[in-house]
């Protein structure tokens, strides 16, 4: 009896040691090997970026260079997305920085890119322009260029390496390389002269497209081409034409019975989708250009205005008053499924679907003040980011990041002339366009090909 | 009886390979981390050899023979960042660089000015506290809005910490480490989050959620270079490149580096994974 008792509890013993044991070392191994930490804000600040002047070979080219480089530094500016480094910070010498950038001197002045280039005119009397842009932090390369080209052509390419620059650090395209036209403004409020004109997104190269002869209104460009849609009024009738930039060819797009407001181009550019209003009936139509075949998408008894298609072509986005008052509705593009998207207080106008699909710009009226704003196209986060006594026409960059509108402020306030003015999606970095005179009815182009 | 000494065999034999494969852990404690020693960049000498040319006698100082000659001058294209040099940047005029707000530098000195002089908060006093309330507005919603509707209220960060559950097996220590690693989380979110410049319009900011992995060494400062968890969307994807390379540089941006933590803590910390999201920031 003994004997079973002390082998029983000798058991137990030993049991317990190795449950001891093995707890011991479950518990000792250690939980999970890397800490976890969760960022989720921070600021959003330009990126400082430092842009030396292009190396060149010659006087010539050291010019351009220089040129070449303070456009570069411009147009990233301008964007609010960049901010280049006075060049009396730099520490860095032009003799090294030729050989090899030194990183830590870039750190030192806290610059988290760098550009470096180089000019050089060939013998054939081109231009051949290189560059390479730096990860300061990392020390690496990011993007590195070269192109020949026209003397002439140093600030196309000046854009072009600016684009290069903004796609590689934001993963988006850039825009540096278009055009915006608008409606230049001039004489008397009473006789007022209407014209057609074309400018680099910078304000450079501007001209203009139409005498002023005839009222022209609207002028909306084509994703696919250097090609325009406007409205020009000719013996008090509106007619729609289609306008090439590069060639001047311009053509009517036929009568329409009744008043055509508002024509847009498709992404695809095959088709012009407008609005016509007869006996006091507003609706939308869509106008295939080959055929000139014209289909109506609402059949509806209240104003329906101002469409735009999204990106994809699938859905029209546009303006009526069939709920009582000015609201935003989307509709699939055959017309069918209209859903209202906007349900703040006031009324919205001038609807642009944004061409990278995720917003949807418009004009607010609200409480007395005008409003350009944006919201999701389900209709959610309506944010408003510019404000005036009337601001109107709201037009999307190609990357769809930016916004150019015209405020026109009190008469007697500034003479009461439009102007131009851009905006960042974000609220941020608004910034007046300068043009020789008053300007109203932007649109923007998409970059040359 | 001969049960009895089977089974007693077989729980010893037990007990030994647990014991074999276990106790080594238990008693692991400093482990020495023997990386090779980062060769300190000498930037220096590449100026040198134009200057000692003037003197006479060449002088065989600046090249201590045997270590250089492994990695010369030129900077090294690789994984390992340089290693940002010693004389660190000043901390006052640093993190404004805009230019045009004045109000940026000096407010964290000239606070005291009116007529109540409280000695004891005297301007020379830690001006780095005071510097943290200064931009309040970046870390709500970082959009800009003028409607003046009601939004909801901000989240303050510091309490985007994750309260880890503690396992069933409620036991002290695992608590006490998760407790640490909370701590330690917090302050490595606060050292890092001003250094993250968040790329402001991005599209579908929701599904941008970045994991990035770091090692550090004792003193804080990076072993390796930062890794992206999921690469092949990194190499695909333009966007996400995009914020991925702004955490990067957060992680990199020698203002935030090395990471300023506690030396008893080092085994807890030194292997962090990062999760960057700025959808809370930029809004639905």
């Amino acid at each position: 009896m003994r004997k079973k008792k002390l082998k029983d509890i000798s058991r137990i013993w030993q049991n317990l040691f190795a449950f001891s044991v093995i707890s011991l070392v479950v518990w000792a191994v250690p939980a999970n090997a890397t800490l976890k930490v969760d960022i989720t804000s921070g600021k959003i600040e330009p990126l400082p970026i430092a842009l030396p002047d292009f190396f060149g070979t010659s006087v010539k080219s050291q010019a351009l260079g220089r040129d070449i480089t303070r456009l570069v530094a411009a147009d990233l500016e301008r964007s609010g997305l960049f901010r280049p480094i006075d060049s009396r910070a730099f520490i860095q010498g032009r003799g090294s920085l030729r050989v090899r950038p030194n990183f830590p001197a870039w750190r030192q002045i806290n610059s988290q890119a760098l550009v470096v280039g180089s000019t050089e005119m060939r013998p054939n009397g081109q231009l051949r322009v290189e560059f390479r842009l730096w990860d300061v932090f990392a020390g690496q390369q990011l993007v590195g260029l070269r192109t020949d080209t026209e003397p002439r052509n140093w600030r196309r390419v000046a854009h072009i390496i600016a684009d290069a620059i903004y796609k590689r650090i934001t993963g988006e395209q850039g825009y540096f390389d278009t055009r915006v036209v608008y409606v230049a403004e001039s004489g008397p409020a009473k006789r007022r002269v209407k014209r057609l004109a074309i400018m680099d997104q910078d304000g450079a190269n501007h001209r203009y497209l139409t005498t002023g002869s005839e009222l022209v209104l609207t002028p909306r460009f084509s994703p696919t081409a250097q090609e325009i849609t406007y409205l020009e009024y000719r013996a008090g009738k509106p007619r729609v034409y289609i306008f090439n930039i590069d060639t001047g060819q311009r053509e009517a797009l036929g009568d329409f019975p009744g008043m055509t407001f508002a024509p847009r181009f498709s992404p695809n550019g095959k088709s012009v989708i407008m609005s016509m209003a007869q006996n006091g009936n507003s609706d939308i139509f869509v106008m295939d250009l080959p055929t000139r075949r014209v289909n109506r998408l609402t059949k509806h008894p209240s104003i329906d205005t101002s469409p735009s298609f999204s990106p994809d072509g699938r859905r029209v986005v546009f303006n009526s008053d069939r709920g009582g008052r000015q609201q935003i509705y989307v509709m699939e593009s055959d017309g069918s499924n209209p859903k209202r998207i906007s349900f703040g207080n006031g009324r919205y106008a001038t609807p642009v679907w944004s061409p990278r699909g995720d917003l949807i710009a418009f004009t607010k009226i609200a409480q007395g003040a005008f409003y350009i704003g944006v919201m999701r196209p389900n209709g959610k986060g309506e944010r408003l980011l510019a404000k005036g006594f009337l601001v109107e026409g709201p037009t999307w960059s190609p990357n769809g990041r930016v916004l150019i509108f015209f405020r026109q402020p009190r008469a007697g306030v500034g003479g009461g002339k439009p102007k131009l003015y851009s905006v960042d999606l974000t609220g941020f970095n608004e910034r007046v366009i300068k043009t020789p005179a008053a300007a109203s009815d932007p649109a923007w182009s998409p970059p040359k090909r | 009886m001969k049960r009895g000494v089977i089974i007693s065999a077989v729980l010893h034999v037990l007990v030994i390979a647990v014991a074999y494969f276990g106790l080594p852990i238990l008693f692991d404690s400093p482990k020495i981390e023997t990386s090779p020693p980062m060769a300190i960049d000498i930037v220096v000498p590449e100026k040198k050899p134009q200057k000692s040319e003037q003197n006479a006698v060449p002088p065989p100082k600046p090249e201590p023979a045997p270590e250089p000659i492994k990695r010369p001058p030129p900077l090294p294209p690789l994984t390992s960042p340089v290693p940002a040099p010693p004389p660190l940047i000043n901390p006052a005029p640093a993190p404004k660089p805009t230019p045009p707000l004045p109000k940026a530098k000096p407010r964290a000195k000239k606070v005291e000015k009116p007529t109540r002089k409280k000695l004891k908060r005297v301007v020379r006093v830690a001006p780095k506290p005071k510097r943290k309330p200064s931009p309040p507005d970046d870390f709500r919603k970082l959009l800009k809005d003028l409607t003046k509707r009601k939004k909801s209220p901000p989240k303050p960060i510091q309490k985007a910490s994750r309260i880890i559950r503690p396992k069933q097996i409620a036991v002290q220590s695992e608590h006490a480490r998760r407790q640490v690693e909370n701590e330690l989380s917090k302050k490595v979110r606060q050292q890092i989050v001003p250094c993250w410049n968040i790329p402001g319009g991005v599209k579908d900011a929701q599904k941008m959620q970045i994991s990035i992995r770091i090692m550090l060494k004792r003193d804080g400062s990076l072993l390796g270079s930062p890794q992206v968890v999921d690469r092949v969307r990194f190499r695909t994807d333009q966007s996400f490149r995009a914020v991925a390379e702004s955490a990067l540089r957060a992680l990199l941006n020698p203002r935030c580096s090395p990471l300023k933590l506690p030396y008893g803590d080092y085994d807890i910390w030194k292997d962090i994974t990062f999760n960057f999201d700025p959808s809370e920031a930029l809004g639905p």
